[in-house]
């Protein structure tokens, strides 16, 4: 129970019983700031000593020869690898977290989430149950709550699906949201599974190759998408991706992961806002 | 000293037991419960073939082949169409308990539900410094052993064993190198199924038997594995040695109504306190999982 | 008549069973093989507060179903850090234990010989006393308690058990909190299949180890695959084949000593042919992905 309790202290945006809207509210600038990561996977170090500072509304891209530790560095900040050395926080709304100590499911509540590589949506669900089942703060994930208070679940569970619908039409994906998660290509699913993160309500996004298997079009789209959420929204995005002239124009902040060591440059400016 | 002869003496059973289910296991990655039927059906076949006038080395020799036969043919039956539709492991471990169900429960309706034994009157004992010994408790371990020497020998000389050894690693590169998996499967099964037949003809010798036996002793060579880490071939049968010893012990000092409880007990302290045999070296996320 | 009430009843106790392992596999993917030990805690806890203490049927059936929730962090705990087949191994050893305690605590449990003398279910003044007013009530407890079920498989809690069994990672990386999730459903589940066990010591009047051992989880995890899971019906089915299954072979004119081998080996081949032609069982929509 004392998840739930924490979890709505750091949660001050959504009034109880509502979902977060995130398109219409402005929250804070969350800022994410880690020091001296390291980690060594059988003696081969793979990370040696990451800085990383990322604010709300900016957008880095992270990048690297493959096998350098992108990924790595994602598992780490969504908490799914502890490092052997460094130091990792999140400041928002006058909350401060201890990245390290947190497993990734309290910090995708917290605020930071991760789009994976490799996707994985739900095969079995549906594209809106996909989105629908990250919702924050869901009272009828607790069964005695689903149960006894059907009114009120019920209730929160249509602003979600309105929510989660607004996300897959963002994304072009309102018209198969009752398509089965693994009946889709590979650029649709991945649509789905960043419409699914950005149900979390999360305000860092970690994405791990989000172009990735989206034509062009699409993906000139999502960048613009992403751009205007960072804009109007505040969300900080880590973005690892191969596809960097699709990306570059709109990050403030590039990233290169080298021999373990991070080395940060400040661009010049967005080259097209919205 | 008398317990701690027994202990080990039993535990050289239960490291064959060990060996011949993590040779499946970290070969194929098949929960292989179905060995428990070949297990409990391997001294009813002994005892038929004795009964009809063989004698018994060839007895011997001919329950060894028909279970390594069996093996086989539940590899064929049960998990080679598995692998092919690439089924998950859930599908393979339910198909392996259903193998288990129908092999036992054949073996009960030719055989009947009733306890069994191998041999006939006394046994023959030997005494030596205060330790007392009968002929089936020494002569089956000893038969296990060499078994499992002999094993040990092909894995780590023969071609077969190198190749064994890479598919436990990578099937999908052995695959790619051309090797013929299926067929290296298939020695897998026979051989493990071979092994764990004479440790329950052994077995059956020193204490008897009934159609029964088979699933718990499954359970012990999993929990050796456990107990000797997964990560070697080697690593359970120093662990079923050690899981003989310490039940030995409780036996004596305690009470045989324990003795499971015991050994469940050890294999989640194991589990939970020393899983490096299990887990292998921290991964990253994509390959660990 | 009767005798199609007292098929009606094990039917209906069945049937609780059925939907309560459904929900950890159907619904949460966990291969739970300790079920018939929690039917066990539940029959017991309630069969001793009944024939020792005096206490009336439905607060002793509830404190079954409390005891058997609150000993499910047996195997809920472990199965934060075991998936797949590791878990299983857990889940066995669990119901070892578990079996160990009901048949060794002799002072508690009176051991091998059982408890006997269990009286009828009652409420108030009134005893169920006739076969068919006990197909009545258990016929209500059962209704209600698959009305539960399908309740909570449609409710954000079964979506996200739903998630969790899809993809344990991702599913996390969402924010849904997949441990209290596994909490959550094991202590249902457990309390479910507790309140079964009451009704079934209620029913038979003596209880005794035999009924809760492991090759019991294995029929009542055979009976849930075989009719298929991740929905209400196919549970359902499950617990009428199982009920079923014995008046077919009736017919086949059996000697009485085999009925029930043979009884196990249909099991078995249906397991088997389960898995190569229907992985999601007969009623089913869960395929073990």
């Amino acid at each position: 129970m004392s998840n739930y309790a924490v979890m709505s202290q750091t949660e001050p945006v959504a009034p109880r019983g509502a979902a977060v809207d995130q398109t219409e509210a402005v929250p804070a600038k969350a800022h994410l700031r880690a020091e001296g990561l390291a980690i060594a996977f059988g003696g081969q170090h793979v990370l040696r000593g990451v800085d990383l500072d990322l604010t709300g509304g900016q957008i880095a891209l992270l990048r690297g020869p493959n096998g350098c530790g992108k990924t790595t560095l994602l598992n780490i900040l969504s908490g799914f690898l502890k490092p052997d050395a460094g130091t990792a926080t999140l400041a928002f709304n006058g909350t401060r977290v201890n990245v390290l100590r947190e497993t990734p499911n309290r910090l995708a509540r917290l605020g930071i989430a991760r789009l994976w590589q490799d996707i994985r949506l739900f095969p079995t669900m549906t594209v809106l149950e996909n989105v629908l089942a990250a919702s924050p703060h869901v009272l009828g994930i607790n069964p005695a709550v689903a149960l006894f208070a059907l009114g009120r679940v019920k209730r929160q569970e249509r602003a979600f699906r309105e929510q989660a619908l607004r996300w897959l039409d963002l994304l072009g994906m309102a018209d198969r949201a009752a398509s089965s998660g693994d009946k889709l290509s590979v650029g649709q699913s991945k649509r789905v599974a960043i419409a699914r993160l950005l149900q979390t309500g999360a305000q860092v996004l970690l994405l791990d190759e989000p172009l990735a298997g989206l034509d062009r079009e699409s993906a000139e789209k999502l960048v613009h998408d992403l751009n205007r959420l960072a804009d109007t929204t505040h969300k900080a995005m880590l973005i690892v991706e191969h596809n960097h002239d699709a990306i570059t124009s709109v990050c403030d902040i590039r990233l290169t992961l080298e021999d373990g060591r991070l080395h940060r440059e400040e661009l010049e400016g967005k080259q097209w806002a919205c | 000293m008398q317990i701690l002869i027994n202990g080990l003496l039993q535990g050289v059973l239960l490291g064959a037991l060990g060996v011949a289910f993590s040779l499946v296991y970290r070969t194929t990655k098949v929960f292989h419960i179905a060995l428990g039927g070949i297990y409990a059906a391997a001294p009813f076949v002994l005892l038929t073939a004795m009964q009809s006038g063989a004698p018994l080395i060839l007895s011997a020799l001919f329950v060894i082949l028909a279970a390594a036969g069996l093996g086989v043919l539940i590899e064929e039956t049960v998990h080679w169409p598995f692998e092919r539709k690439r089924s998950p492991a859930a599908v393979h471990l339910i198909g392996s308990l259903g193998a288990y169900l129908v092999l036992v429960q054949i073996v009960a309706v030719v055989w009947g539900n009733e306890t069994r034994v191998l041999r006939e009157g006394i046994d023959k004992t030997w005494s030596a410094f205060g330790v007392t010994l009968s002929q089936a408790q020494v002569l089956g371990p000893a038969m296990a052993a060499t078994a499992v020497v002999i094993l040990f020998g092909l894995l780590a000389r023969a071609e077969r064993g190198l190749e064994l050894r890479a598919l436990a690693d990578n099937p999908v590169l052995v695959a790619l190198l051309g090797r013929n998996v299926r067929a290296l499967r298939r020695w897998v099964f026979g051989l493990s199924a071979a092994l764990a037949a004479i440790a329950a003809t052994a077995q059956a010798w020193d204490v008897g038997f009934d159609p029964h036996v088979g699933l718990k002793a499954v359970l012990h060579g999993m929990v050796s594995m456990i107990i000797g880490g997964a990560g070697s071939f080697v690593g359970p049968f120093v662990g079923g040695i050690l899981l003989g010893v310490l039940r030995a012990e409780v036996v004596w000092f305690g009470s045989a109504r324990w003795e499971e409880a015991v050994t469940f007990t050890l294999l989640g302290a194991f589990l939970f306190f020393r899983p490096q045999g299990i887990f292998a070296r921290r991964a990253r996320l994509e390959e660990g999982v | 008549m009767n005798y199609v009430f007292h098929l009606l009843i094990y039917f209906e106790i069945y049937a609780i069973v059925a939907l309560s392992l459904n929900l950890l596999i159907g619904y949460g993917g966990l291969l739970q093989v300790a079920h018939a030990a929690y039917y066990g805690i539940g029959a017991y806890t309630a069969a001793l507060l009944w024939t020792k203490l005096g206490w009336g049927f439905f607060p002793g059936l509830a404190v079954g179903a409390l005891a058997a929730g609150v000993l499910s962090l047996l195997v809920s705990l472990p199965a934060w850090r075991f998936k797949g087949d590791y878990f299983v191994m857990i889940s066995i050893a669990v119901q070892t234990l578990i079996y160990a305690v009901l048949y060794n605590w002799t002072e508690l449990t009176n051991g091998p010989f059982g408890i006997s003398g269990i009286s009828r279910p009652g409420i108030g003044g009134y005893t169920f006393v006739t076969t068919s007013s006990v197909v009545v009530l258990y016929g209500v407890l059962a209704v209600g308690l698959g009305l539960v079920m399908a309740f909570l498989k449609w409710s954000p809690f079964g979506r996200a058990l739903q998630a969790m069994r899809d993809d344990d990672l991702a599913a996390r990386s969402v924010g849904l909190p997949v441990d209290l999730l596994k909490l959550q459903a094991f202590a249902l589940a457990s309390a479910m299949v507790g309140i079964a066990g009451g009704l079934y010591a209620a029913y038979v009047s003596y209880i005794d180890p035999t009924s809760f051992s492991l090759n019991e989880s294995i029929l009542m995890l055979s009976m849930v695959i075989i009719g298929g899971t991740g929905n209400v019906r196919g549970p359902l089915t499950g617990a009428a084949v199982l009920i079923l299954l014995p008046e077919a072979l009736r017919f086949l004119y059996l000697p009485d000593a085999v009925a029930a081998n043979v009884r196990l080996l249909a099991y078995g081949l249906l397991l088997v042919l389960m898995m190569h032609l229907r992985p999601q069982g007969l009623a089913g929509t869960y395929r073990y992905q």
